[in-house]
């Protein structure tokens, strides 16, 4: 069926009188399916642009395991006062109320990509022709010796937002003074690359705020350098002078591991203790797409530059965090940003509709304290097989208090902006 | 910023246009040549632009890179509408954009790989969407 051409199906259902007097929930069961699986940035927007351009002619399904969605963008926000809960939580109704995607809460729990068909928590299966995956990433947990999920209770990692970043607030706002915080940033690749930065940032203006000063935080890097560097580490001298300190591999050694119960983290140089751990280890794609056989040896999943389209199967498209996706990061900009390739091919191969060369772009924006923000962005195409930077910019150092009040306010925008692409 | 005020905005002749008349009236040397030069440039750009007829679908395709900032109900706070502007204005802005003429960054990036044909779809697409 996904063989024929719009036209030719028309053709054929036009010839036959008797399939017209089919009940209408059947013949909506006749439209080309696709089904998405993950309802954050990337899934989000291909359900929205799938079913908004192509005007109702394919039958989309949304496979999310949540009732709502709460963005990692903007959470550090809400580590730092900025945003509450609720102005970063956002409701998949319009997606079905004015577009008509069929939003399925439950977990994905298999792919068949033989019979086209996912099977979902209830053992019931959706079938496809063609399937978006767009899980976001899994936590490596092992990755760092000491740390598993139920440490992750004690010390959370808050990488994925949830009851994860709510226990970070808790547990950041009962600090007192002279306690300290010890973040394990993670090592590459990951999701969001100045993310571990701007919270530190967001981090230490909850102290300073409360006069907590004599409270430190240090930074164990697995990294030599970091996205941004230079802006965070002259943002920390100037707002929260002695208070952060970071170290890199060249310092201490190498991280050993965590004690979650004795508040340490081991590494060559020296133990650092703290009150609050923040562990955040290193990631791969979502499981889904590892045990459907999406991903290569690093974890992450292949496409074709152009498309999106998994390398692996061609009925199948992997966005977001779990594609690899060359020079870009991996962002809920640039998730968006995937999706709406993903979504042009997708309705190429279904409705015969027009595609465009590819065109993808990203900014990051980050806050390191009140109206001081700052970006990184650039914009990308397909090349030499691999999803390349054409061009770029970056904040630059000493900019004057104008401007980085005016980035933040822009990174506002941004973020209604993306929200409502998403999910309006 | 209200659309309405941005239309007002676009119903003049011309930031770049008002502004090659200041200089032009009273030369300074040089830095001023070059400025100059980049508006006069901007006039030729649009005008060239504003006389090819857009592709609303190609500019439909070509939008949904703004929709990740710009709503498309028409509202915004530190990032501007743009659903509804008229057809001169966004190619007036992206021109300036893709000259440098305006500064900021983000949106030089997008428009710097914007060819005439792809800011004239913008711009007809643009102009013809109802905020919602
Ligand atoms: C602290 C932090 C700050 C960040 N800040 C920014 C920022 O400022 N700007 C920016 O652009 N990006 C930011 N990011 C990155 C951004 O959040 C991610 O890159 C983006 O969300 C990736 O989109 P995605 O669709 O790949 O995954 P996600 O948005 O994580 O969505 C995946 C969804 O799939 C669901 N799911 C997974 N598996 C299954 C399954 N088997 N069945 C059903 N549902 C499933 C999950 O519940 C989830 O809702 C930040 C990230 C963090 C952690």
């Amino acid at each position: 069926m996904s063989r024929l051409t719009r036209r030719q199906f028309g053709l054929i259902l036009g010839a036959s009188t008797a399939t017209l007097a089919l009940p209408a929930y059947l013949r909506a069961q006749e439209k080309p399916k696709v089904v998405v699986i993950g309802g954050g940035a990337g899934g989000a927007t291909a359900a929205k642009y799938l079913a908004k351009d192509s005007n109702g002619a394919l039958d989309v399904t949304l496979i999310e395991e949540n009732d709502e969605f709460t963005t990692c963008f903007f959470s550090n926000l809400y580590l730092g006062d900025f945003r509450d809960w609720d102005s970063i939580t956002h409701s998949y109704d319009e997606l079905v109320s004015r577009y008509g995607i069929k939003k399925v809460t439950d977990r994905a729990t298999a792919i068949d990509r033989e019979a086209k068909t996912v099977s979902l928590g209830d053992g019931s299966t959706v079938p496809y022709d063609r399937l978006v995956v767009s899980p976001g990433i899994d936590i490596i947990y092992d990755s760092v010796p000491g740390y598993s999920e139920a440490a992750a209770e004690i010390a959370p990692h808050a990488w994925k937002a949830g009851p994860q970043t709510r226990l970070l607030k808790e547990k950041l706002d009962a600090l007192e003074e002279g306690q300290n915080i010890v973040m394990l940033a993670p090592p590459n690749p990951y999701r969001c690359p100045p993310g571990p930065y701007e919270r530190v940032s967001m981090m230490a203006h909850v102290l300073k705020e409360k006069g907590l000063t004599g409270s430190k935080i240090f930074v164990i890097d697995p990294k030599e350098s970091f996205s941004k560097q230079a802006l965070f580490q002259e943002g920390w001298e100037k707002h929260y002078p002695g208070m952060v300190e970071w170290y890199g591999p060249d310092v201490h050694g190498g991280v050993v591991g965590v004690d979650v119960e004795a508040g340490t983290v081991e590494t060559d140089l020296d133990t650092f203790e703290g009150t609050l751990l923040n562990i955040v280890p290193a990631q791969r794609a979502g499981t889904i797409a590892i045990d459907a056989g999406l991903a290569g040896e690093n974890g992450f999943c292949p496409i074709d530059a152009a498309s999106m389209r998994s390398t692996m199967d061609e009925a199948v498209f992997v966005i977001g965090d779990a594609s690899i996706a060359g020079d870009m990061p991996k962002s809920g900009f640039s998730a968006n940003s995937q999706a709406k390739v993903a979504a042009l091919h997708i309705r190429a191969d279904l409705t015969q509709s027009q595609t465009f060369p590819a065109r993808y772009s990203n900014t990051c924006w980050s806050l390191i304290e009140t109206d001081d923000g700052i970006k990184v962005g650039a914009n990308y195409e397909p090349k030499d097989g691999k999803i390349t930077s054409i061009e770029g910019f970056v904040s630059q150092s000493g900019e004057d208090a104008e401007l980085r009040k005016s980035t933040y306010e822009e990174s506002i925008g941004w973020y209604e902006g993306i929200v409502a692409d998403m999910f309006t | 910023m209200k659309l309405s005020s941005l239309k007002n905005l676009a119903k003049g002749s011309g930031a770049a246009t008002a502004a090659l008349f200041c200089i032009v009236m009273t030369p300074v040397p040089a830095l001023a040549d070059e400025e100059a030069a980049r508006l006069l440039e901007a006039e030729h750009q649009v005008t060239r632009i504003l006389s090819t007829a857009g592709d609303p679908a190609f500019g439909a395709y070509l939008g949904g890179e703004c929709a990740t900032c710009h709503q498309q109900s028409g509202s915004g706070s530190g990032i501007p509408p743009i659903t509804g502007l008229p057809a001169d204005y966004t190619v007036q802005a992206l021109v300036e954009y893709r000259l440098g003429i305006r500064t900021n960054e983000v949106m030089q990036l997008m428009a710097k790989r914007l060819a005439d044909e792809e800011i004239a779809a913008l711009a007809a697409y643009f102009a013809q969407e109802e905020a919602q």
